[in-house]
């Protein structure tokens, strides 16, 4: 037996990937790199991003502040078209937030170390989605301080209880499960980093409020080892979760009798649109960070490309989502039908229509070549125009199905009022201000999960490179330092 | 009773998982590992039992799954039903994700609350950590001092194999302390629970429920609505009014609008295209038509239509009388025209009499006729 027999044959693996994480970093490194950030004042940069990403959104909580005081009169609603903005913006949200669950939960499942670099941005990327999405619905009931009525609660109207037969209902219980796991799952995940802050950073709310949220946690290992149990529990079930998420609010849809909405591919087709549009966001926000943050020893191809090539299948998944309501139509033999979706195709939003396959289905295709896929700029122009597209996918979904139902005499248009651009530009400033904040206050790599994949893809031999050798200790031997029971604490 | 522990600083992964094992072979007995992150295999080597943790979360999702659904169907079926498209109450399928959404919250938040709960973390703990650099890159080892094997001398050439950083002695006291503040504890609570008690006790008394009043009620919304009367005037609208005038060439029900001028070209016309819309000896129109015409007809055409009315007899001009030829050979429309439009002296009654009554007036005038058809029978009146 050799004297180090767990030493794991780095070197024999012959297959020869870039590193995950560039500049040979030991783990020292990567400690010194990330509280950096939090220690250093913020760059004018990042003050100018805040500063107008703040004002999109006081100019969005005004729009909401006027349409609550008035009414939902204030919206481009009418009486054919009862959903517009409002559940457009709401899908869209949710379906963002469903790629940090992808890459949390999902990729740990699959073992796929490239997600350890941008698993914690992707993550805050999932709450604040889901903050922005959870507000829709609320302001949309138009007396937003009943919303406690979702909740079924004892009260002085019988009791009556809520109908848990709604999809409605469903989706009430999905977001509020979703957004609470998440952020446990988070948590979770920020504990052993913010151990590192409490001890690393020098001084300043950062170390005080880490010293707070960091429960204590010392690094033992039979806590680690329980944690490593909770976060595999945690992850084993926010998988089947995010998948029913989206599933319910497709129900919102496709349980009405409304033509375009009534057909059962409705569940996979908006989980895997929910997947493509959040796997963009996170490309642009991970870009926006690496550039920002100088990170890019820690966001490197290695973490670009393989969720390029996710976006790619994604995209594949939707466009024959596309194709496949097409066929559903043609083959149903039913004239409302067929009706709704040569309307959503060629009729008065068919630009629409236009923009969303150029959007979701075209571009995506660039990302084959490995040109584009290392050409960071073009990668985060194709980002975000797939998240435009995606954003006109709910809209036509939404307003192209009901702006011509059943009935012609029925038939009429639907034009956004001001209120409504200010309340979606309002949804993507609250995003950037909460984003923009986390990046500040909190380590945006996940810290303890980097160390561990320090030497992924060098192929150096295990301690050699990554650990130097280590100084011998000051004392020449053995010396007892006395220490009473409170020296640590 | 206190503990001697050994703390031994080591720099690298490889060294941590060595020294581990190695101790463990001599029969040292190793009481944790600190580390800056979860390094594989070091379960293994520190021989650490799986966790029970699954059993947590597996156990709290049966319970609440199965909670949530007798809620739902408890909810649904026996406290309050409601007929949804005339569904079935109890449409278990329609259960079934709202029951998935809660067994996934309790046993997710369970699960971590028991993890915080058996690993001792609680916001605001001071974390006790052996070498400030174990949340960095270094990893810590700690044994205890007692037992047969622990001998100093071979420990240190243990530790010196395994490139060690730095060594760390500590005594811990244990018991004492902790029995007093568990006694501490123990009476903060109870405290805490009487406080408690005699809250609730207190504010139950203080709400105890009065029959003769109404419940309390948070937020009573539409139970009393702000309202404006018919004829008030209203600021939000345009015109002041709160009762809505209809739009514009709206038809009232039962009155079909009839394109005629006042001349008596149009009266000829209108006998030629209008007919009465029932039978003009019908019982019930000559009935409802005296009524009409002693109402509206009789003050200048007299009580059998000879032109003989009281308006008359004092000298208003008196209309000829129903029993002249010419009145006889009009035609049914044409007398409609008439009563709606007026004729000489008359008065247009398009405005008092609805398009019924004209014709039931119409009806009565024509019994009139018949009545006084053979000259004989006049004097019978």
């Amino acid at each position: 037996m050799a004297e180090r027999p767990f030493v794991p044959s780095a070197a024999g693996a012959v297959v020869s990937r870039p590193p995950l994480i560039r500049g040979n970093k030991t783990a020292g490194d990567v400690t010194r790199d990330i509280t950096r950030l939090l220690e250093s004042r913020p760059t004018a940069l990042w003050w100018f991003a805040f500063l107008m990403a703040f004002s999109i959104f006081a100019l969005g909580a005004l729009a909401v502040g006027y349409q609550t005081a008035v009414g939902i009169g204030t919206w481009g609603l009418n009486r054919t078209v009862g959903w517009a903005f409002d559940i457009t913006n709401f899908v869209f949200w949710i379906g963002i937030g469903h790629a940090g669950t992808l890459i949390s939960a999902i990729l740990f499942l699959l073992r796929q170390r490239w997600r350890t670099s941008v698993n914690r941005s992707a993550e805050a990327m999932t709450i604040f989605a889901v903050i922005c999405a959870g507000i829709f619905p609320v302001i949309h009931m138009g007396r937003p301080w009943l919303a406690y009525w979702l909740f079924p609660i004892p009260n002085t109207r019988g009791p009556l209880w809520v109908n848990y037969k709604s999809p409605l209902v469903w989706d009430a219980f999905a977001i509020g499960t979703y957004f609470t796991i998440s952020l446990v799952f988070w948590y979770v995940g920020l504990m052993p980093d913010l151990a590192t802050v409490r001890d690393h950073v020098r001084s300043g709310l950062c170390k005080r409020l880490a010293a707070f949220f960091s429960l204590g946690w010392n690094g033992s290992y039979r806590t680690w080892h329980r944690y490593e149990v909770v976060y595999l529990l945690l992850a084993g079930l926010a998988t089947p979760l995010v998948v029913s998420v989206h599933t319910i609010v497709s129900w919102d849809f496709a349980t009405s009798v409304i033509p375009g909405w009534h057909t059962t591919i409705f569940p996979p087709y908006f989980v895997a649109g929910a997947i493509f549009s959040g796997l963009a966001m996170v490309l642009t926000l991970v870009i926006i960070a690496r550039k920002t943050m100088h990170l890019e020893d820690y966001i490197t191809q290695r973490h670009i490309e393989p969720m390029c090539k996710l976006v790619i299948a994604t995209s594949g998944i939707v466009a024959m989502a596309y194709l496949t309501e097409f066929f559903t139509a043609l083959y149903s033999a039913n004239p409302y039908e067929q009706f709704a979706f040569l309307n959503r195709a060629f009729g008065p939003m068919g630009w629409a229509y236009a923009i969303m396959i150029l959007c979701n289905v075209l571009v995506p295709q660039l990302l084959w070549s490995s040109k584009v896929r290392s050409n960071l700029a073009v990668v985060f122009v194709i980002s975000l125009l797939i998240n435009v597209g995606m954003w006109f996918e709910r809209f036509i979904i939404i307003v192209t199905s009901l702006h011509r139902d059943y009935l012609p005499s029925n038939w009429t248009s639907y034009r956004p009022t001001p209120i409504e651009v200010a309340t979606l530009a309002g949804s993507f400033g609250l995003f950037f201000t909460l984003f923009l904040l986390f990046c500040r206050f909190l380590p945006v790599i996940a810290m303890a999960e980097v160390k561990g994949v320090l030497r992924e893809g060098h192929a150096t031999p295990v301690e050699s490179a990554a650990v130097p050798v280590p100084e011998r200790v000051e004392e020449p031997a053995l010396v007892y330092r006395q220490a009473d029971a409170g020296a640590g604490s | 009773m206190s503990q001697r522990i050994l703390f031994g600083v080591f720099a690298s992964e490889a060294d941590i998982l060595g020294v581990v094992r190695a101790a463990r072979e001599e029969d040292l007995k190793v009481l944790d590992v600190y580390s800056p992150y979860a390094v594989h295999g070091l379960d293994q080597a520190l021989g650490l039992k799986p966790s029970r943790l699954p059993w947590v979360c597996f156990l709290v999702a049966l319970i609440g799954a199965v909670v949530k659904l007798w809620f739902e169907y408890w909810t649904m079926v026996v406290s309050w039903p409601v007929n949804v498209g005339g569904k079935p109450w109890d449409s278990l399928p329609a259960f079934v994700p709202v029951t998935f959404e809660v067994m996934v919250l309790s046993s997710g938040l369970s699960t971590v609350f028991a993890f915080l709960l058996i690993s001792r973390l609680w916001p605001g703990r001071r974390a006790d950590v052996p070498h400030p650099k174990v949340t960095d890159d270094h990893f810590v080892i700690a044994l205890e001092e007692s037992g047969a094997a622990f001998d100093p001398g071979r420990v240190q050439r243990l530790f010196e194999r395994f490139h060690v950083v730095a060594v760390e002695e500590r005594l811990v006291e244990e018991t004492r302390p902790s029995e007093r503040s568990r006694k501490m504890s123990v009476r903060t609570l109870n405290i805490a629970l009487v406080v408690l008690l005699v809250g609730t006790l207190g504010l139950t008394w203080w709400l105890r429920p009065d029959p003769t009043q109404l419940n309390r009620e948070f937020m009573p919304e539409m139970v009393r609505t702000p309202r404006y009367n018919a004829f008030e005037p209203n600021p939000n609208f345009p015109d002041g009014k709160t009762l809505r005038s209809p739009v514009p060439g709206t038809i009232a029900r039962g009155m079909l609008p009839i394109h005629y001028q006042a001349t008596p070209e149009d009266a000829l016309r209108a006998g030629e295209e209008l007919k009465a819309p029932f039978a003009l000896n019908d019982e019930r129109a000559i009935e409802r038509g005296a009524v009409v015409y002693a109402n509206f007809c009789q003050a200048c055409h007299g009580p059998t239509g000879r032109g003989d009315g009281p308006v008359a007899l004092r000298g208003f001009p008196a209309p000829p009388p129903l029993m002249t030829d010419r009145v006889l050979k009009m035609k049914d429309g044409q007398w409609f025209h008439i009563v709606t439009y007026g004729q000489g002296k008359m008065p247009a009654y398009a405005a008092q009499l609805s398009p019924e009554d004209r014709w039931n007036v119409i009806a009565y005038g024509r019994a009139l006729q018949r009545r006084s058809a053979p000259p004989a029978a006049g004097g019978s009146q």
